[in-house]
């Protein structure tokens, strides 16, 4: 074989090799038609293996384009492979494909009570604020309860809410507690001034549960006492804990109002969230009525043996529940109650 | 208190819109809660005069009036008869409205008769009850033709106040009046208070002796003689009804109406009823009794307080009359009683006999001491005129009336509250505003209180009168100085941590009443609850002990709402006695119904495993290395599937299933898997990460090893036996199949496991691990097991 036929065959089997790459529909065959092509048996080889019988300048010639040729195959098969290779996983992906609409496989979803979360936001705006945050015993003794808030046995505002009482034999001034406010006493009794606490917690009064009471439920109650603190002070911090809880718009408005422990008393309205204070079927006025506040009596921080010339405080007690029918638009304050799952799943996770 | 808008009126005549007069009040304090309008569906009933009634020819019951009215004379039918030629009556012509019908009246023809309208029973007019027969105006005054809403003031709606305990005086006419003249600036025009007397003396008449001064400083009578039996005024009745209360005779509605109007309670006694005629006011001797106005004995302790004649009580006082001296249409001398009872004692009569009236809502709220004597002329004035009595001359009275006491206050002190400046002149303002008399000493404004402020006893009670005058909206905004570094108590942070935990193991936070019944205690036989003295439910008669059967109520909710898979859990208080009594936070939660709903996974329900899953997490979450499971416990578990959880190896709580009977009881379908524990005892145990382990550098060298072992042997022992063979190379083992049944033998089962081995320091060599694996295979053959495969 001289240098043209080894030339020629090199030509040949180049083009029909990757004439066989590209015509090539499967890994097999293409294997086979490599191996036929650039096999040690295939002509390519034998011709190759001749270059050994050609002088120099020739064999360097014939050998260049040998390696072109080779190159040009593995090119061509390595291709041609790569695109067999992925045609055959396509086809494989495509016989392991899955509805996607199927439902997913998902941990058990779980929830916090609605309660929790607003109890959650309003201790946050606390927290900021630089508060503490305590707690008192649910069984109040009648002095923490009424008397050191200035609502002796006699005072008409007993009647205003009956109390539950525990039967402890001996132990007759032991009740439920009917506000939150008995943390401000236990608080005053164990620190001096300054304070600045909220105690959140579960209050009890005889009451019968209709949609928007409860006998039972939460109040966060928020006292501070030091030198110089105003009214101003209680209005300042009531706009923070008004905007946390619905939205920077809103405007507080304080209104004269009576509770025994408190003095001057004031109602506090936000501005509804809904209706931006215009009046609306959620507010009726434009103001939500929301908790009840003032200017700690100078007689509550006397029988905590505080100097009430000296130091000045506010206090106000905020109803959760209320604060949660509000922002969540629930429109019976007993689903709070039931552990309802239906209920409880629109706090986070499916039912 | 209903206040009519035409009364208030009567007393401060300002122009205001009823709107914005309620408005301007609320923002006062005198806080108008609703704005009624019970005869807004009365319009166009006129008074006519009775010409003759006949019978309806096509009736035995109806009958038909003749009447005459402005413009001539119409015919009706009437279903009652007491109307007689001459009288007054109310009609309803055919185009007016009434409030009982919805729409306006027509003429129509009953049984072949045309009725123009109808004549009107006091019901039918929004006037009271009454609805026996047609009302007869007894007030010639009033001619035909006059249009009675008009006439009787009808006009104007009524607002209803909410009176807080401090302001007793708002639950007068009177004493809104007063707040409305000082915020309207319109001049107050007190209802009359003089008397027109005969020459005769009341005290040469009656006596009056008080022998209980602490409760009753002062008391007076007057005396009027001579009454006929009489109603009072229909506007007098119409007013009666505005204020919620029910006209009952001349007498009895000039007592009321008085007091609503000035709001000290006024009682008449029959005077020729009243022994001596003398009154004596004195505390009850222990165990006396008094048949009371409504008709109850009661039996009274020595704190009552009892008004009497020369022989026995005749009313308990600042509470109810007594029946004996209880005027009636008979009675023709009238004792009228104004007296100053103390709120102390009414209060605690009212409460111990819980009979809560008119009077002693006033009384136990505190009463206008210095308002006695303007009270009973003005009673007395009105009884007398509607009745045609004599009123005796001058009153018969004991006690005194205490002097009239100062309260300072300083403008500083005010501002120093209020946050913003009040000058002395402002000070000032606000109190002649009130119509407070004040003098100004030094840097000192004193303020002179009336008798009917009961609220005003110190320096702040006056600085609240400032801003109140002033407007809350004057109080500026800022924020308190933060007093410290604030923050949570580590309790509440643990609890509240704990709730994301249980959260994200995929249970739902309840919070339900804590109250537990006697049915709750006995499903764990707990004999230390704390009974509540008045329940709200009397089947939940006392506090929960346990988290555990608010759980498996919510539970059992859910199933009958048809929630079949339900995972719960509450971290709360519960209360046992003690010393007095011991209330601390726990945690519980309960698992009911499928472990999973999906198209991916074989359906099995929750069990106790599912539950010792939730422990495990949690412990894993909160740090809580040193816990295990104990016995099985007493109470409503399964005995196979219960276990007390101990933490730091004392008892902290239980996990468990649901006993089956329990489940029954509780009406609870399937497994139900619950648990809890004692949230401080693993807040003890609850260890911070402070100083990582260093993780391997070498892949561990994976064996799995099964065994067959006895069926009774627990997989705990087995996972031991491991653990222990495995020595310093052991890292881990993954518990991946138990098996009973064939091929196994009887009472033989096969747990298998994935091991880990590992050594620190280098890729453990294959056969290394054999003679390891020989020592947990003896380890296991000393449970009496073998090991089968590995």
């Amino acid at each position: 074989m001289d240098a043209d036929a080894m030339l020629a065959t090199f030509g040949s089997e180049r083009d029909r090799g990757i004439a066989l790459a590209e015509a090539a529909t499967t890994l097999d065959e293409l294997d086979e038609a490599r191996t036929s092509i650039l096999g040690r048996k295939a002509p390519f080889s034998d011709a190759q293996k001749r270059l050994g019988t050609l002088d120099a300048d020739a064999r360097k010639r014939v050998g260049q384009a040998a390696n072109d040729a080779r190159d040009a195959l593995n090119r061509a098969f390595d291709e041609r492979r790569a695109v067999l290779e992925a045609q055959a996983e396509d086809a494989l992906l495509e016989h392991d494909g899955i509805d996607l609409t199927l439902p997913g496989r998902r941990p058990r979803s779980g929830s916090l009570h609605p309660l929790t979360l607003v109890e959650d936001e309003i201790v946050e705006v606390f927290l900021r604020l630089g508060f503490r945050v305590v707690d008192g015993p649910e069984i109040e003794d009648d002095w923490h309860n009424f008397q050191a808030l200035n609502i002796p046995p006699d005072h008409p505002a007993r009647t205003m809410k009956d109390s539950l009482y525990v039967a402890i034999p001996g132990h007759p001034e032991l009740l439920l507690r009917t506000e939150t406010s008995a943390a401000q006493i236990r608080t005053m009794q164990s620190q001096p001034p300054p304070v600045s606490i909220v105690a959140p917690g579960r209050v009890y009064r005889r009451e019968t549960p209709d949609a928007t009471h409860l006998p039972v439920f939460h109040q966060v109650e928020c006292l501070v006492v030091d030198e110089g603190v105003t009214f101003a002070d209680l209005k300042g911090t009531l706009e923070v804990l008004a905007r946390a809880l619905f939205g920077e718009r809103r405007r507080v408005r304080l209104g004269p109002a009576y509770f025994p422990f408190v003095e001057p008393g004031a109602e506090v309205g936000v501005s509804c969230f809904v209706c931006d204070g215009v009046g609306c079927r959620v507010c009726g006025n434009g103001w939500i009525e929301l908790l009840g506040a003032g200017m700690v009596h100078p007689q509550v921080l006397e029988n905590c043996g505080y100097d009430s010339e000296r130091f000045t405080g506010f206090a106000f007690g905020l109803g959760i529940e209320r604060v949660a029918l509000l922002k969540y638009a629930i429109p019976d304050m007993r689903m709070l109650l039931d552990g309802d799952v239906r209920f409880l799943s629109q706090f986070g996770g499916a039912a | 208190m209903r206040i009519p808008v035409a009364w208030l009126r009567e007393l401060v005549p300002t122009e205001l819109g009823v709107e914005e007069l309620a408005e301007r009040l609320t923002r006062r304090g005198v806080k108008v809660e609703g704005i009624v309008d019970p005869w807004s569906g009365l319009h166009g009933v006129r008074l006519v005069e009775v010409l003759d009634v006949r019978d309806h020819p096509g009736s035995d019951t109806l009958c038909v009036a003749r009447i005459r009215h402005a413009e001539g004379e119409s015919e009706l039918v009437v279903g009652v008869r007491n109307m007689r030629p001459g009288d007054l009556v109310p009609w309803a012509a055919p185009g007016s409205r009434v409030p009982v019908l919805d729409a306006p009246l027509e003429a129509r023809a009953i049984r072949g008769v045309v009725s123009n309208g109808m004549l009107c029973s006091p019901r039918e007019l929004g006037l009271g009850p009454d609805h026996e027969g047609i009302l007869i105006v007894g007030e010639p005054e009033l001619g035909v033709g006059t249009d009675l809403k008009h006439a009787l003031g009808l006009d104007e709606p009524i607002l209803d106040v909410e009176v807080e305990p401090n302001r007793p005086d708002f639950l007068s006419v009177l004493g809104v009046a007063r707040e409305t003249a000082a915020e309207t600036g319109v001049p107050l025009r007190e209802p009359p208070v003089t008397v027109e007397e005969v020459a005769e003396r009341a005290d040469d008449v009656a006596s009056v002796r008080i022998e209980a001064a602490e409760g009753c400083p002062r008391y007076v009578a007057r005396i009027v003689r001579g009454v006929e039996t009489a109603r009072s005024p229909l506007r007098v009745q119409a007013r009666l009804v505005a204020c919620g209360m029910r006209p009952i005779s001349a007498i009895v509605d000039a007592t009321n109406y008085v007091m609503l109007e000035r709001g000290q309670p006024l009682h008449a006694f029959d005077m020729d009823r009243v022994a001596g005629p003398g009154i004596v006011v004195r505390y009850a001797t222990e165990g006396e009794r008094l048949t009371t106005l409504d008709d109850v004995g009661r039996t009274l302790t020595a704190q009552d307080l009892l008004i009497c004649d020369a022989e026995r009580p005749v009313a308990l006082a600042g509470v109810m009359g007594g029946a004996t001296s209880e005027v009636s249409d008979a009675t023709r001398n009238v004792l009228l009683e104004s007296a100053f009872f103390t709120r102390e004692g009414v209060l605690r009569t009212a409460r111990r006999l819980d009979l809560h009236t008119e009077a002693s809502h006033r009384f136990e709220r505190g009463t206008d001491r210095e308002g006695l004597d303007p009270a009973a002329a003005r009673c007395a004035s009105l009884l007398a005129g509607w009745t045609g009595g004599s009123v005796l001359a001058g009153t018969v009275c004991d006690g005194v009336v205490r002097p009239r006491r100062w309260v300072s206050m300083r403008p500083s002190r005010a501002s120093a509250l209020l946050g913003y400046d009040v000058a002395e002149a402002d000070a000032v303002a606000a109190f002649d505003q009130l119509g407070l008399a004040h003098r100004t000493d030094g840097d000192v404004v004193e303020v002179e209180v009336p008798g009917y402020r009961v609220d005003i006893d110190r320096e702040v009670d006056l600085v609240e009168e400032v801003v109140r005058v002033q407007g809350y909206d004057h109080v500026g905004s800022r924020l308190p100085r933060a007093a410290g570094a604030g923050g949570m108590s580590p309790q509440r942070a643990f609890a509240r941590r704990m709730k994301d935990v249980l959260a994200s193991a995929g249970l739902r936070e309840i919070r339900p009443a804590p109250f537990a019944s006697a049915a709750d205690l006995a499903l764990f036989d707990d004999t230390d609850a704390v009974p509540v003295a008045n329940p709200l439910r009397a089947e939940e008669g006392y506090l929960r002990t346990r988290l555990a059967p608010g759980l498996l109520r919510a539970i059992a909710r859910n199933q009958a709402l048809g929630v079949r898979s339900v995972g719960l859990f509450e971290i709360g208080t519960v209360f046992r006695l003690g010393d007095p009594f011991d209330e601390h936070v726990q945690l519980a939660f309960a698992l009911a119904g499928p472990a999973a709903e999906g198209w991916h996974t074989p359906e099995r329900p929750f069990d106790v495993l599912d539950a010792r899953g939730v422990l495990e997490v949690v412990a894993d979450a909160l740090g809580v290395a040193r816990w295990s499971l104990g016995d099985p416990l007493d109470g409503p578990l399964h005995p196979g599937r219960s276990a007390a959880v101990l933490v730091d190896d004392r008892p902290a709580g239980f996990v468990g299933e649901l006993h089956p009977r329990a489940s029954r009881a509780l009406e609870i379908e399937g497994r139900a898997a619950i648990a809890e524990i004692d949230v401080g005892a693993i807040r003890d145990a609850s260890i911070r990460l402070t100083a990582v382990r260093d993780v391997p550098r070498v892949p561990p060298l994976r064996r799995d090893l099964a065994f067959v072992v006895p069926i009774d042997v627990p997989a705990g022992a087995v996972a031991s036996a491991i653990r222990h063979g495995g020595g310093d190379v052991y890292d881990a083992a993954v518990l991946f199949d138990v098996y009973e049944g064939p091929p196994l033998p009887d009472g033989r089962k096969s747990l298998a496991y994935a091991v880990a081995f590992r050594a620190p320091d280098r890729t453990l060599e294959a056969d290394e691990i054999e003679p390891v694996i020989e020592r947990i295979a003896a380890g296991v053959r000393e449970l009496g097991g073998e090991l089968r495969a590995g």
